[in-house]
């Protein structure tokens, strides 16, 4: 800390900490226009310039750092009067168009000339032309009121790692746009740039003429699209959710946000939300009353029940629902109806590395922290495209890099975030187990593993030792195309690191034996040393925003709240003391089961809350055909669905935005989210209706609000925790050798002749899930699907940009718009998941896990060829 | 005259190699290599009172002895050939005729603050003078005096070219330092200053060729001999380029301190056909304008300082009757705006403004409240512009008003040009 005085006050501060700051803590206001807390010192349109004692000219406040004895004045007639001069520079040509500037009332420079300024203007000369671009699908640029604060670039460059905004021309000509030039920004569209112009430069399209800001409320929640679990504040106004804003100091994303979570928002408004129950009368969804509907549902589970038993009932659950949605949906499944056939979107993937954690740390609740990636040493980013998938995850990758960290990117194609890494490894698609076990392999090998480490799990490591040995290098170099060098240099880098991250993806979970890759990954952790010390993670990424509080509160038949073994008398005994009723003992059916469960005539009818099977199932397989063979199907969603239109009754229910209560995010996080709107229509929250139906099941669970049930959940997770075992990794280094060796099993794909290419599906940055779907942002900038394919393969095929390619296999085929991307290697093609037509996913098969029945439908092999239009 | 710095630039064959070691080249060189240590050599240039030549007039020596003092690894030197600076061109004949006594001057330099590699950054528009440099750094490399272990000493040393993009922002050292860097030309805040967070972040010492040129004649005939030239707290030869209406414009290497009378009429032959003479600007275009009356001035740092203007880098530019000071403001103007590189809102906006309302005002459309504007402008301007070209940008505006407020009043109130010669458009 050092002392100097500001305006005959002393003031305490931090050794080097800026003089705006300081000032700012001391309460003292400075004007700064180009200064942000978020950037770099900038020191350009020099509002903030004070006198400091000992120095011969003014100096910027936002540019000098604080030391001890300094004296400051910020408050005399010269600094009004340079204050005063420095507007009126930002003014010349600045147009005098506040009422018609969407900026208006929260605009910095506003606010400002309004303080310090004149209220005459002396430039009478000749104003210059600015760009005004209005071309671009989100952002509106208006030169004219640009004051070239460069904050837009800085932001892209110093804290999103874009570096797609740049300054070009010079002087009074200077002016801002795309590095390519043009109109288009064509870039990751974060948004960040309009957020933190502080002028009515770039303007947000969605937003424009919406409102002026004092007219909005602002509701502090969080994103509802992945599991990074941003935070952010809703802007409303009379029901209409008009924007997203954030505060650079809040959440793990501190004030970034991806597209999806900047501009996805309109989901919540759009028209097609359901907005009352449907029932099913003759062939048609009709409207209803809540009173009807449930009256429907009730007595239907009733009857299934009575004939059936309470197993003919299942229930899915969407990983986009509240913890207390998700808790009182399994307590409603389990005590209301008497079943543990209960299920969430986790099954689609997240469930293997979750289960497989699980497995190796026990009942220590899982946390890791994006902070942890943001300061790691090395990471090791394994089969995900994580600045798409997970853009705020991607970020602090991006950040790490940049601030040195080792990073080491190991996936299918060429990622975004493998400009910023060392190592960029593109391992063949299907080899990621032999890139795993090379790695292991190379640690214990070449001697890189824990000394301390294995003096403790000496018998361990020696068992994995005999393990890996049968592997070569050849065959790991073979399978996945990298060198045992680069293997090494991967393992030993990850090995030396003193905060060792390891991410992983989509690549590892939602693939075949994903169980077994995450503890393969869990094994590198271990005998690494990089599993308990501080700032050393293991991260695997979620793609929907709440599936790990789906896992934890217990939506899934083999885990009861707080990840209990549903299985085990002793544990389902510590939930029904809190619930005061039994648990069922009888092993519920996990998603693939329930389905398997409906073909052979077991499942009667099925509740799904969120998910749309028959909009996202391969239209060949056999769940699509169970969805039709239901007795009784009841849908709660927020649009109608696919899936919807085969339901006997259509519950509408609430979004993120118009409910309370709490969001896991993929670190463990659990963070609050608050209704900023009244429901849309007459949709209600989720808990809500599991309230009203348990009570006509005649087992009334009544809350006053999702706080309630978020004390009970504490309630029975803090039981949970009082279980105290010791340490699991203790036992899990017991594993057998028998068992180890199966979870090293490889299994080999292997192309037909017939069908040479392998197709992957898997989710894009502007969009995921169905929501972004229905939201202007993402759509303006991403309106179809494209088939991504490398340049090789498009040329011998043919195929030129703005084509369209067919897709053959034995399930179909399927016409769609290539883009031909030389970051995807030869032979494998890409498709966005979230586009339901062209109906890709139709020439996916489903594959189902063995060790946790995780269902997978994201792959397929088919041929291509170009497809020639008729005339 | 022009015996030190420019003695060689009328010999055959200047740029070669050989032409250069016939003459001694090199020894300088080898002497600091083989007798002194690179803190000795630091020392020695200190004691000869050598300052930077590119305007500024830093204490060289003090500059390097700050760089060798930071112990961050790699340290740079910057070769400052950015001559952009309008009516200077007194470095450009060192580069294009001499290169090798500058090579071995940043060879010295480089030595003595411990550098790994120097870049001579040079403007775009020299495109032969980066040629000579190449051919010539191509030579030095060969003879040995370039790169590993020098003249076999534990000293390794690379040079490399690289050309500006034409930027006047450029010549300024953080602004080098960024374009060099690959970036936009902008200047970087200070502090930290260059000598220790400059290129790459690492210590960096940034010389003009000028100053550089120096250092070999300084290693060889010592420090004592190159502070017996000129005035004490600023000795050695200067090397000044007149330009205007002289009959004899060009560079002259003089002592430092050589009369602005001496200069103009002793050297470059007095004011063309017999005119009289109107104003000096004395140190290139963002020195402030000069009268008659201060032409017994020392051309000096501190001498020039003394009567309101600056040395500068030494670009003297003579002006006779025939010459209307609203134009030449308006034409100094329309340049520091075309060259304001945007940064800061007072430079970029504060420039174009005053080009407008001069441009006004030539055109005999100007206001009375024009020229108390103008002062106003130029005082929001004065210190709070990032960087030095604000305040050079406002000094032809101040110093004309000064000396020259008639001129001004004639175009505001006679709408006409104060000067009656045919080519008076001049000021248009």
């Amino acid at each position: 800390m050092v002392k100097l005085t500001i305006n005959n006050k002393i003031v305490e501060a931090p050794d080097g900490m800026l003089l705006t700051e300081a000032a700012k803590m001391a309460g003292i206001e400075i004007p700064t226009l180009c200064y942000h807390p978020e950037l770099q010192p900038y020191g350009g349109c020099r509002l903030c310039l004070v006198r400091i004692e000992k120095m011969p000219k003014l100096q910027t406040a936002c540019t000098t750092r604080v030391c001890d004895n300094m004296v400051v004045t910020t408050e005399s007639p010269e600094i009004a009067k340079a204050r005063k001069g420095m507007l009126e520079f930002v003014l010349t040509y600045h147009p005098l168009d506040c009422p018609i500037c969407d900026k208006g009332g929260e605009c910095e420079l506003q606010n400002l000339v309004f303080k310090f300024g004149s209220g005459f203007r002396r430039y009478a000369e000749d104003i210059e032309e600015y760009t005004i671009d209005t071309n671009d699908p989100l952002i509106d640029r208006e030169l004219d009121r640009c004051v070239r604060c460069l904050r837009c670039v800085r932001v892209c460059d110093e804290v999103q790692g874009v570096t797609n905004l740049t300054a070009y021309n010079r002087g009074s000509h200077t002016e801002i746009g795309p590095f390519m030039g043009g109109s288009i920004f064509d870039c990751e569209y974060c948004g960040s740039c309009v957020a933190i112009c502080p002028v009515g430069a770039l303007t947000s399209k969605l937003f424009k003429y919406k409102a002026r800001p004092w007219q909005t409320k602002r509701t502090d929640t969080i994103c509802t699209y992945c599991g990074c679990g941003c935070q952010f504040a809703l802007e409303t106004r009379d029901g209409d959710v008009l924007r997203v804003v954030t505060d650079y100091e809040k959440g793990v994303n501190e004030g970034s946000l991806c597209t999806r979570g900047r501009f996805g928002y309109s989901f919540v408004n759009n028209k097609k939300r359901l907005t009352a129950p449907l029932i099913k009368t003759n062939t048609k969804l009709e409207p209803t009353s809540w009173d009807e509907a449930t009256d429907i549902i009730a007595d239907r589970f009733k009857k299934i029940i009575e004939n059936n038993g309470p197993d003919a009932i299942a229930g899915i659950i969407t990983g986009h629902c509240t913890n207390e949605d998700i808790y009182l949906f399994q307590k409603f499944m389990r005590l209301a109806i008497g079943t543990n056939n209960i299920d969430s979107a986790a099954r689609f993937g997240y469930v293997n590395a979750m289960s497989a954690i699980k497995q190796v740390i026990g009942s220590k609740r899982f946390e890791a922290s994006l902070d942890d990636v943001a300061n790691a040493d090395v990471i090791l980013s394994i089969s995900t495209n994580i600045t798409e998938v997970n853009p705020i995850a991607g970020l602090k990758v991006r950040r790490a890099a940049k601030r040195g960290a080792v990073l080491i990117v190991a996936d299918v194609q060429d990622t975004d975030i493998a400009k910023f890494a060392s190592q960029n490894l593109i391992i063949k698609s299907g080899s990621e187990r032999w890139f795993i076990h090379g790695l292991v392999k190379a640690v214990i090998e070449k001697g890189f593993y824990d000394k301390k480490i294995y003096k403790d799990y000496k018998k361990f490591i020696d068992n994995l030792e005999n393990i890996v040995k049968g592997l070569s290098f050849k065959e790991i170099e073979e399978k996945t195309g990298i060198s045992e060098k680069d293997i090494i240099e991967a393992a030993k880098a990850y090995s030396k690191a003193k905060k060792g991250v390891i991410i992983f993806g989509q690549g590892i979970t939602h693939q075949q034996d994903g169980y077994k890759s995450s503890l393969n990954l869990l094994d590198l952790c271990i005998i690494t040393g990089n599993i308990d010390s501080k700032g050393t993670a293991i991260l695997p990424l979620c793609d929907e925003n709440n599936e790990y509080g789906a896992l934890e509160m217990g939506a899934a038949p083999e885990f009861l709240s707080g990840f209990l073994n549903a299985g085990a008398a002793k544990d389902r005994e510590i939930i029904s003391k809190i619930w005061d009723k039994k648990i069922p003992a009888k092993k519920g059916l996990t998603m693939p089961e329930i389905f398997n469960g409906i073909l052979k005539g077991k499942i009667k009818a099925l509740y799904i809350i969120g998910e749309n099977p028959a909009g996202t199932f391969p239209q060949k397989s056999e769940f699509y055909e169970a969805l039709q063979k239901l007795d009784f199907l009841v849908c709660q969603d927020l649009f109608p669905t696919a899936t919807c239109e085969l339901a006997d009754v259509v519950l509408p229910a609430s979004s993120f935005a118009e409910k309370d209560g709490t969001f896991t995010n993929m670190e463990g996080r659990a963070q609050k989210i608050e209704a900023a709107i009244n429901p849309v229509g007459d949709s209600r929250p989720d808990w809500q209706i599991f309230s009203a139906l348990s009570e006509k099941m005649g087992y009334p669970m009544d809350y006053d609000n999702a706080d309630a049930i978020l004390k009970e959940i504490a309630q029975v997770i803090e039981g949970c925790n009082s279980k105290g075992e010791g340490s699991a990794i203790e036992n899990y280094v017991k594993t057998s050798v028998k068992e180890l060796r199966a979870i090293y099993e490889r299994k080999e794909e292997k192309a037909p002749a017939k069908f040479p290419f392998k197709l992957m599906l898997g989710p894009v940055l502007f969009h995921s899930g169905k929501l972004s779907g229905y939201s202007e942002g993402p759509v303006r900038i991403l309106p179809e699907g494209r088939l991504k394919i490398n340049p090789n393969d498009a040329d011998r095929l043919g195929i030129i940009e703005g084509d369209k390619a067919l897709l053959k296999n034995a399930n179909g085929e399927v016409k769609v718009k290539v883009e031909i991307t030389d970051r995807m290697p030869e032979g494998l093609l890409f498709y966005p998941e979230h586009f339901m037509y062209p109906a890709v996913r139709n020439l996916c098969k489903i594959d189902i896990d063995k060790d946790t029945k995780a269902n997978y439908f994201k792959s397929a092999f088919v041929a291509v060829e170009r497809h020639v239009p008729e005339h | 005259m022009n015996d030190i710095l420019l003695k060689n630039i009328n010999k055959q064959n200047s740029t070669d190699i050989e032409t250069y070691l016939k003459d001694g080249g090199y020894k300088p060189l080898e002497k600091a290599l083989k007798e002194y240590t690179p803190k000795e050599v630091i020392d020695i240039v200190q004691k000869s009172g050598l300052r930077g030549r590119g305007g500024a007039g830093f204490p060289t020596g003090k500059k390097w002895e700050f760089a060798a003092a930071d112990k961050n690894t790699p340290r740079y030197l910057l070769c400052n050939a950015d001559e952009g600076e309008p009516g200077t061109y007194k470095d450009r004949p060192i580069i294009e005729k001499d290169p090798h006594q500058l090579i071995e001057g940043i060879i010295i330099s480089g030595y003595a603050i411990g550098a790994a590699a120097c870049y001579i950054y040079i403007r775009g528009e020299y495109v032969y003078g980066a040629d000579v440099l190449q051919k010539a750094i191509a030579q030095a490399y060969k003879k040995g005096f370039l790169g590993k272990k020098i003249l076999g000493k534990k000293f390794d040393f690379d040079l490399y070219v690289h050309k500006g993009a034409g930027a006047y922002v450029c010549g300024e050292e953080t602004a080098l330092i960024e374009s060099l860097e690959g970036k936009r030309g902008q200047s970087r805040i200070k502090p930290p200053f260059p000598v220790n967070v400059g290129v790459w972040n690492k210590p960096t010492v940034i010389n003009n060729v000028e100053t550089l040129a120096n250092v070999s004649h300084i290693i060889k005939n010592g420090p004592d001999w190159f502070k017996s030239m000129g005035p004490e707290k600023c000795p050695g030869p200067k090397i000044y380029s007149i330009s205007g209406h002289v009959n004899k414009p060009g560079n002259y290497e003089l002592i430092m301190g050589t009369s602005l009378k001496d200069l103009i009429y002793k050297y470059a032959g007095g004011i063309k056909d017999g005119k009289k003479l109107k104003a000096v600007i004395p140190g290139g275009a963002s020195t402030p304008v000069l009268k008659p009356e201060h032409i017994e001035v020392n051309m000096d740092y501190e001498s020039v300082g003394a009567v309101g203007s600056m040395l500068g880098s030494g670009a003297i530019m003579v002006m006779d009757e025939t010459v209307c000071m609203v134009g030449v403001t308006r034409r100094l103007l329309k340049f520091f705006a075309h060259e304001s590189c945007g940064k800061c809102s007072p430079c970029r906006e504060g420039t174009h403004w005053l080009v407008q309302i001069l441009d006004r005002i030539v055109n005999n459309e100007g206001k009375t409240e024009d020229i108390d504007l103008m002062l106003d402008i130029c005082d929001n301007m004065r210190g709070k512009t990032f960087c030095p070209l604000g305040d050079g940008a406002i000094n032809p505006v101040l110093s004309t008003i000064k000396h020259f407020r008639d001129e001004y009043l004639i175009h505001i109130e006679e709408k006409r040009c104060p000067v009656n010669y045919p080519h008076s458009e001049y000021c248009l």
